[in-house]
């Protein structure tokens, strides 16, 4: 019973960090590997304002969204975008933009890096007053991991929501069609990309922040360890669909939860692994993958 | 010769990176996104660790084993990936690469566990190692000229049509991603070999990501951008000696900047340049010129 609950405010965290990432792969065409680190600037900057100031979570979770929406628009701006211009062949542009994608993250982890200097940092705890409660004394759970399931669950809803039945959500999922007939119809695609790069940094942020606080830890390298993860959960849930996100999530946390409970905890790490290889086997396009880029080739 | 006394480290270093940046460009340039090399870096290593430091092995029979259980490893490891390209290649094999660490970390009756294997008897001289290189060279050299050379680029720019050119896609394709193995894992054995010690912490993300580096930087068209990008990365640190601690940040920044104006890397430049150079000749001596096809393509 209390791996349900850890599996949840897992599958919570997880399903953030991976739908951003799902989004901007779909719809862009690229993968981003940084985003571990706008995961993790998410809840340095975080860091950085609580122990300067007196701040509660209330008013650093808009700021890590900002923050991390704010960097992946940077990057898709300075690094992303001109990339794609400049290079013909999108099969090359993938593979050049993976690879930068690797450089920034590395270059803003180092930067990180250099000014935690290894020791071992927190986000203060006067952020928030963390409170176990024990229901029924089945189980254990904090007001935190409340907030974080909670908050997941609502942040997924809105982007399904929005992009199945905004205007703007349209657009999205159009440019994840086809970029360039879209671009015929008056919709901008480099506009939608930088969008859906922010609204995929803003989640991530957000869940760096949070995870921060549940592990009362900040590090440098703390988003790198989410990326394969994120990858498993995106083949299994499939291509361009966010509630096959949340469901991969789910299921890969409940699989690691339960490894780390009953196995080897060691092992859990593992898990992911195993997982891409036996989706890629089995069934590449993932349990709901749909609307997929034109040139994507999974 | 003192000089090479004093930069011995160094030098040896350069043979064992330089053969990884072998095996990683070499599947690049026929356009496989495959990042297992260091995976197989990591197999070499331990396995040569294992036959010399434990049972005893002489170099060949030793050197021997690590290459033909690659050549093995990566045929069975290329079954269930043969279909898959792009970023899906490159995620599944980055996957296949921690999935190796974890190994390397629990086993530890074989491995030694996270301590790894030290105290490995020095059984490679730098002499030897040098000549593995040159054998390495040689054959890469040889796949680029030619008949050969010319099935490997249409391996990678047209990979849909070549196969009705007459170019045998899939052999080809499978033959270099074993080719890369091999190459990876003499490049971990000659490193086990020549630094007597392997740790699980040697070959993670932090190797894909220089493996990778060096590969693009120097230029992934050829063997001698490897040769360029793995002296470059190795040899600059020691000449800016303060940069140490940026290192990483360094490293990140000048991957983005490398890829978003010279993506075929420093050797991309210099052919270019040298193309320019031989246009402008060409027009003095006022023969016709043949109009190159635009588009710088990695």
């Amino acid at each position: 019973m209390q791996n349900l609950v850890d599996a949840t405010a897992l599958t919570s965290i997880y399903t953030l960090f991976a739908l951003g990432l799902m989004l901007t792969w779909s719809v862009a065409n690229i993968l981003n590997l940084a985003h571990g680190a706008v995961y993790m600037m998410g809840a340095f900057v975080s860091y950085e304002i609580a122990t300067a100031w007196e701040v509660s979570l209330w008013l650093l979770l808009p700021v890590a969204v900002l923050v991390g929406g704010g960097i992946a628009m940077a990057l898709n701006v300075v690094a992303f975008r001109p990339i794609h211009h400049r290079i013909a062949d999108p099969v090359a542009a993938e593979r050049i933009t993976l690879i930068t994608s690797i450089g920034a993250g590395a270059f803003v982890i180092g930067v990180v890096r250099h000014r935690l200097a290894d020791e071992a940092h927190a986000i203060p705890a006067r952020v928030f007053d963390i409170e176990t409660y024990h229901p029924g004394g089945l189980f254990r759970i904090t007001n935190l991991q409340i907030v974080i399931i909670v908050f997941a669950v609502l942040a997924t809803m809105a982007v399904g929501l929005w992009t199945a039945k905004s205007r703007p959500g349209r657009a999205v999922r159009a440019v994840a069609y086809d970029p360039e007939v879209c671009s015929m119809f008056g919709i901008n695609p480099d506009a939608v990309r930088s969008i859906v790069m922010f609204t995929g940094g803003a989640l991530a942020g957000a869940a760096g922040l949070l995870l921060a606080l549940n592990t009362n830890s900040v590090s440098a390298e703390m988003g790198q360890g989410l990326l394969v993860n994120a990858f498993a959960i995106i083949l299994v849930g499939g291509m361009g669909s966010i509630y096959g996100a949340a469901l991969a999530a789910a299921l890969l946390a409940g699989a690691q939860t339960l490894v780390q409970a009953y196995w080897d905890p060691s092992l859990s790490q593992a898990v992911s692994y195993l997982l891409i290889f036996i989706i890629l086997v089995a069934r590449p396009q993932g349990l709901f993958g749909r609307l997929t880029s034109s040139y994507s080739r999974v | 010769m003192e000089w090479y006394q004093a930069n011995l480290g160094l030098i040896q270093t350069i043979i064992v990176t330089g053969m990884l940046t072998y095996s990683i460009q070499v599947v690049l340039r026929a356009g496989i996104f495959s990042l297992a090399s260091v995976g197989f870096y990591g197999i070499g290593a331990y396995t040569a660790a294992v036959l010399v430091g434990t049972h005893g092995w002489a170099l060949i029979p030793t050197l021997l084993v690590v290459v033909v259980s690659c050549w093995a490893l990566s045929i069975a490891l290329y079954l269930p990936l043969r279909r898959i390209s792009g970023l899906s290649l490159a995620m599944a094999t980055f996957a296949f690469d921690l999935g190796i660490g974890v190994v390397a970390l629990n086993w530890d009756s074989v491995t030694g566990g996270p301590l790894g294997l030290y105290a490995i008897p020095v059984a490679m001289s730098t002499g030897e190692a040098l000549a593995l290189l040159v054998v390495a060279t040689i054959i890469l050299w040889y796949l680029e000229r030619g008949a050969i050379g010319r099935a490997i680029e249409a391996l990678r720019e047209l990979p849909d049509i070549s196969g009705a050119m007459g170019v045998e896609t899939a052999k080809l394709r499978s033959r270099i991603f074993s080719l890369s193995a091999v190459l990876g894992g003499l490049s971990g054995a000659s490193g086990a070999l020549m630094f007597n010690i392997v740790q699980p912490t040697d070959f993670g993300f932090e190797l894909i990501v220089t493996g990778l580096t060096m590969a693009i930087i120097g230029g992934s068209r050829s063997w001698v951008g490897a040769l360029i990008g793995t002296v470059i990365f190795l040899w600059l640190p020691q000449a800016l000696v303060s940069f140490a601690e940026w290192r990483d940040a360094a490293l990140g920044a000048a991957l983005v900047i490398i890829l978003l104006f010279a993506p075929d890397g420093i050797l991309g430049l210099l052919t270019r340049l040298r193309q320019r150079i031989r246009d402008r000749r060409s027009v003095e001596h006022e023969s016709t010129q043949v109009p190159s096809t635009g588009g710088e393509r990695a």
